[in-house]
């Protein structure tokens, strides 16, 4: 029983307060629930775009912290080049990544309005395609502002002495989840 | 090695150069398609059976927590039990005491979880739309341990056949258990919903 109180007081708060971040989008899920039921486009959609950001997150995360311990140990070696190297490689993964989410966008749009039309009769093409800025605007404008929270932060828990992995993973997913439902319902609203 | 992303499409850059950050470019993208696809199953799920989600007030809020906790839970189930194998801590069987323990603190994992969750989703439905039901407890822990027994379960025996097969499961098992992991919850939560209400 020791293995088990060792993992429940190690996981538990971080797994808590994740989940319950996730709930802040939940919030306007439930507040708008009747209007989602109008758009079978992104019901379909809604939880592989908000595994996608989180995924992409999940990436940025480990790729940042991956740099940092690459470059502390290149410092060592090679101190001059040490910010031009850093700052350039997280600029390059930034980039993959936001070109990888505009892609993969493009294509959840697509596929969940062909899977749309195969399980609802009633999908207007005209109105699916207003669906389409929705799909793009989130995939891109979270992953960007997922970069640059997890990169200040990165630094930031990497400087105070912990392993950035440990918090920005959760983190990561978390947030993107939140901020992407959140976002979701403002287009709903708007829609 | 550094390059800026547009220029992996030119001629002049060095091949290993283009190489590095197309091999990133690659594997990020097709991993990203095979997780968004299966990600649309729990999508027609909802969609589907969306009435009956209409039918528990507050069972929204706590559905993007409950979708991530199987994630998070059977995630890090996963990673300790690679670990483990990695360092020669354990055999690659189920009856040990280190898998036994790690499979029950999953549980436990999962039940405070979903209480806290429901909580939240309870006290807001409560305050803010004045329809709350306490079925939404019922609802939460049960579909939890019904994703907990088929999740777990499924992870910790895909972490063993894999390290069985030669593979490194720290490496698969993590867009695994997200993607399964979606679709369980949505299941078990629909069930659960088909039970309670």
């Amino acid at each position: 029983m020791r293995m088990v109180a060792k993992i429940l007081r190690e996981s538990l708060l971080v797994l808590v307060v994740a989940s319950l971040l996730s709930t802040i989008g939940g919030i306007g899920f439930e507040a708008l629930k009747e209007k989602f039921y109008l758009l079978p486009i992104i019901l379909i959609a809604l939880p592989a775009l908000n595994d996608m950001i989180g995924d992409l997150g999940i990436i940025l995360s480990s790729k940042f912290t991956t740099i940092i311990y690459l470059q502390k140990k290149q410092k060592m070696q090679k101190k001059q080049k040490k910010k031009v190297s850093e700052r350039r490689e997280i600029r390059e993964i930034i980039m993959v990544v936001l070109f990888v989410a505009f892609v993969m966008a493009i294509y959840l749009f697509f596929l969940s309005t062909t899977l749309a039309i195969l399980t609802k009769k009633h999908v207007d093409l005209q109105s699916a395609f207003k669906t389409l800025p929705l799909f793009i605007v989130s995939a891109l404008f979270i992953v960007f502002f997922l970069s640059l929270i997890l990169t200040t932060l990165g630094f930031f828990v990497y400087k105070k002495g912990y392993d950035p992995n440990n918090i920005l993973v959760p983190l990561a997913t978390a947030l993107a989840d939140a901020f992407n439902l959140l976002l979701v319902c403002l287009f709903v609203l708007m829609f | 090695m550094h390059i800026r992303f547009f220029n992996i499409f030119k001629r002049h850059i060095h091949w290993k150069v283009r190489a590095h950050t197309y091999k990133d470019l690659k594997e990020i993208f097709f991993a990203e398609v095979i997780s968004v696809t299966f990600g649309l199953v729990t999508g027609i799920f909802l969609a589907v059976f969306y009435k009956q989600f209409l039918l528990v007030p507050g069972i929204l809020i706590l559905l993007p927590g409950f979708l991530e906790l199987r994630g998070n839970i059977s995630g890090s189930l996963s990673a300790r039990l690679g670990t483990a194998l990695d360092i020669k801590a354990i055999k690659p069987k189920l009856k040990q005491k280190f898998v036994v323990e790690n499979y029950f603190a999953s549980f436990f994992e999962a039940i405070v979880i979903s209480f806290a969750l429901s909580l939240v989703a309870y006290i807001f439905t409560f305050l803010v739309f004045h329809q709350a039901t306490l079925k939404i407890f019922a609802i939460a822990i049960l579909a939890a341990l019904l994703s907990n027994l088929v999740e777990s379960t499924l992870a910790t025996i895909t972490t063993f056949w894999l390290y069985k097969k030669g593979h490194d499961p720290n490496n698969i098992m993590g867009p695994y258990v997200t993607t399964t992991g979606d679709i369980v919850s949505m299941l078990s939560l629909i069930v659960a919903i088909l039970i309670v209400v």
